[in-house]
């Protein structure tokens, strides 16, 4: 068979009509000089240039560098050379085949794309970095939270007496944690506490105005110990640099935008992560209890506070938009009352925390469930240290931040 | 309307290379080279779909093949004079530079996204002005390693192109034009760019072609001015114009020498239909959640690159082959993760 076609010798970009004809295993070209004399050249068919990639372009290169081409004139051209040796590597390729699918192809790649990545994004990367928080020396957990300990107190007040006599409460409550806990308490008007990496909790001093027994304040720092006892804050940020990753090595972006991307995509998830985290910590906080024979009925009188603060809250609001109080019943429909309803009660889904009712749920079904023979030990000392914390100076108390991480 | 109007000129310009001798007899009148594009854009849609199953399935080590497959694509569908562009670059290549790229930067990133969990609070500054700085220093490495790269890798009609820039010598007017960027306030920063890109395209070859930027940083700040000022005035209305404005200066200003004669490309992109373009692919974009995007990014492609012509006395036939092979990808990725683009 013979083909008109264009030769392209490597030197110059000069191109040379010339007739291709096709042999068994190479390709014999005739074309003309400058000085109009006849030349000709033979392609070895398996040493031209691999296309791996068919697009509308009609030429295949030969050899090593400057290599020779062969322009044709129509696709019709190119194909006729690639049906004459269907067998020839060099228009074989994995895309080529894939190609050859069509619009099959394209929506099969579009699933795969889609299970393959939503497989990463919820078991996969959560479970990598879980692992590698997990397998990450204590000493160096230590390390890190000492260092976000340090970086947050410089801008705080302690308040040294109260740090003292929480820590002396901590330790009288006598719980299980691989980790030497130091509490410190913090002087604000926020009610707030929450643990860092490899030790530390910290509390406001807003929290404790609000506490009443001391049964309230073990389970808040029971909490705050299955915190740090199951590395949550660590876990947290080592998904977040997992995805940070994950994502960089797609979009083959480590500096630019995908960072901020994942930040946003990544919200949900790592807020149900959290609340995961939260719901763990309660739990986990009441076995602890429980195993140091103290009351866990603490744990749920503390977020009945936190409810009944919200509704005062909610009817705050309420008052200063001019409603009534009963315009707040469950039945009240109005959109004045969704409005105070949603700006009080942010909806679980969008907090890093469960809502209070469901962890009073929760913790009140694993209360029926205890043993009813177990008993729980007469906490005088502790008693006496919440007593003198009480005392200890009092700050007004601002709600507008609720609760404990 | 993609496929319309991409054979009218090249019809014209079929190949005088049979006449061997005569070529030196040429018309009076030759009609203007343009550039078109014939890119399908389901072909294309196609392919970004494959190299992504394949980047997630192979949690992104597939991305320098995914990255060298797309350039083939977008090179082999541009034509002019008839003939087709060739990439050469594989992504065996690119993947050794995406590796040595990565572990080069990626370092210094995490430091600087994560170290400030990790470090000591007072080293923390430190840290990360030290690992902006890196960052930074290795900009000219990026555009040097770059040029090299994809300028050698980059063929038509079998000669390719080439980069002969000298890297200690980039560095020494980079540096210079850095420092004067900083006593100056950053106003020396248009000189700096310009400079950086007339230094670049003096050392680019097309065979025996030279190429070479004609602008300089005042041009550059002048147009820069007036475009903000009306972008500005318009309240933004203005900004497909001056995007246009700005595509075409540097276009225009670029200038290919043959037989001692420069030729300068010219654009005739129009504001107001880049700006239908950019409608069009914004709401393909967003109608198909995204999935789209790569027609997108195409349309804008073809409509940057099918703008450009070159004078028809420009010779596509009588271009030498001066490079010798070349291979090292890293600049290329370099650059990328710095998300430069030149």
């Amino acid at each position: 068979m013979t083909i008109e076609a264009y030769f392209i010798d490597g030197q110059t970009s000069k191109r040379r009509a010339c007739l291709v004809t096709l042999q068994a295993n190479a390709i014999s070209i005739v074309y003309y000089d400058d000085s109009l004399q006849k030349l000709s050249s033979t392609w070895r068919v398996d040493a031209i240039l691999r296309q791996d990639l068919r697009t509308t372009s009609n030429y295949i290169k030969y050899g090593d560098f400057p290599h020779q081409v062969l322009e044709f004139n129509s696709e019709q051209d190119l194909s006729r050379i690639i049906e004459y040796y269907p067998e020839a590597l060099f228009h074989q390729s994995a895309y080529n085949k894939f190609s050859t699918f069509g619009w099959k192809g394209m929506v099969s790649a579009l699933v795969g794309v889609i299970m393959v990545a939503v497989f990463f994004f919820f078991y996969g990367v959560p479970f990598i970095a879980d692992s590698f928080a997990r397998s990450i020396p204590k000493e160096y957990e230590t390390y890190i939270g000492n260092n976000f300990r340090q970086t947050y107190l410089q801008y705080q007040t302690i308040d040294t007496l109260r740090s003292e006599q929480i820590q002396q409460f901590y330790n009288q409550m006598n719980l299980e944690s691989d980790y030497d806990i130091s509490v410190v308490v913090v002087d604000s008007k926020i009610i707030n506490a929450f643990a860092l990496p490899g030790g530390y909790i910290v509390v406001f001093s807003g929290l404790l105005e609000m506490l009443e027994e001391e049964d309230e304040l073990a389970g808040l720092l029971a909490h705050e110990a299955s915190h740090i006892n199951e590395r949550h804050s660590l876990r947290l940020i080592s998904k977040d640099l997992a995805m940070y990753v994950l994502f960089a090595s797609l979009t083959g972006d480590v500096g630019g935008f995908s960072s901020i991307l994942i930040e946003n995509s990544n919200l949900v998830s790592s807020l149900s992560y959290s609340r995961n985290f939260e719901k763990e910590a309660d739990l986990e906080g009441f076995d602890l209890l429980v195993n140091s024979e103290i009351n866990p009925k603490g744990m749920i009188s503390l977020f009945a506070k936190f409810q009944s603060i919200n509704s005062k809250m909610e009817q705050e609001l309420a008052k200063k938009m001019g409603m009534d109080s009963t315009d707040l019943d469950e039945s009240s429909d109005t959109a004045k009352a969704w409005f105070v309803r949603f700006i009080e009660n942010v909806p679980e889904i969008l907090s890093t925390h469960p809502i209070p009712e469901n962890r009073i749920r929760y913790l009140e079904e694993e209360m029926s469930q205890l043993d009813p023979t177990l008993t729980f030990r007469e906490n005088d000392s502790l008693k006496l240290y919440f007593d003198k914390l009480l005392k200890t100076s009092k700050v007004s108390v601002d709600s507008s931040h609720l609760g404990f991480d | 309307m993609e496929e319309q109007g991409l054979n009218s000129d090249t019809s014209n310009l079929s190949p005088t290379g049979t006449e061997g001798a005569q070529v030196t007899q040429k018309p009076m009148f030759r009609p203007h080279h343009r550039i078109t594009f014939h890119g399908s854009n389901m072909q294309y849609l196609g392919l970004a779909l494959y190299n992504l199953l394949l980047t997630v399935l192979t949690l992104g080590l597939y991305y320098p093949w995914a990255k060298s497959a797309i350039r083939k694509f977008l090179w082999q569908e541009t034509e002019i004079d008839g003939s087709r562009f060739d990439w050469h670059g594989t992504g065996k290549e690119m993947f050794r530079g995406f590796i040595k790229a990565y572990l080069f930067l990626g370092f210094f990133f995490l430091l600087i996204n994560f170290g400030p969990m990790f470090l000591p609070p007072s080293s923390v500054i430190w840290v990360v002005l030290f690992s902006y700085l890196v960052i930074l220093a290795f900009v000219p490495l990026a555009i040097h390693g770059a040029m090299r790269y994809r300028l050698s890798r980059t063929s038509f009609r079998g000669i390719h192109f080439g980069y002969r820039g000298n890297l200690k010598e980039f560095y020494g007017k980079v540096s210079l034009d850095f420092l004067f960027t900083i006593l100056t306030l950053g106003i020396y920063g248009y000189w700096l760019q310009i400079n950086a890109r007339r230094y670049v395209m003096k050392h680019s070859r097309f065979g025996d072609v030279s190429a070479k930027f004609n602008a300089t940083g005042g041009d550059f700040l002048g147009l820069t001015i007036i475009q903000g000022l009306l972008i500005a005035v318009t309240i933004y209305i203005y900004m497909p114009w001056a995007l246009i404005n700005f595509y075409k200066f540097y276009i225009e200003n670029t200038g290919l020498e043959q037989n001692g004669k420069t030729y300068y490309l010219k654009s005739d992109a129009r504001g107001g239909d880049f700006l239908w373009v950019l409608l069009k692919s914004a709401f393909i974009t967003i109608i198909s959640l995204g999935l789209a995007s790569p027609i997108a990014s195409l349309w804008i492609h073809k409509f940057y690159i099918e703008s450009i012509s070159l004078s028809g006395e420009f010779d596509f036939d009588a271009i030498q082959q001066t490079e010798k092979s070349y291979k090292d990808a890293t600049g290329d990725d370099i650059a990328d993760i710095l998300d430069l683009d030149f």
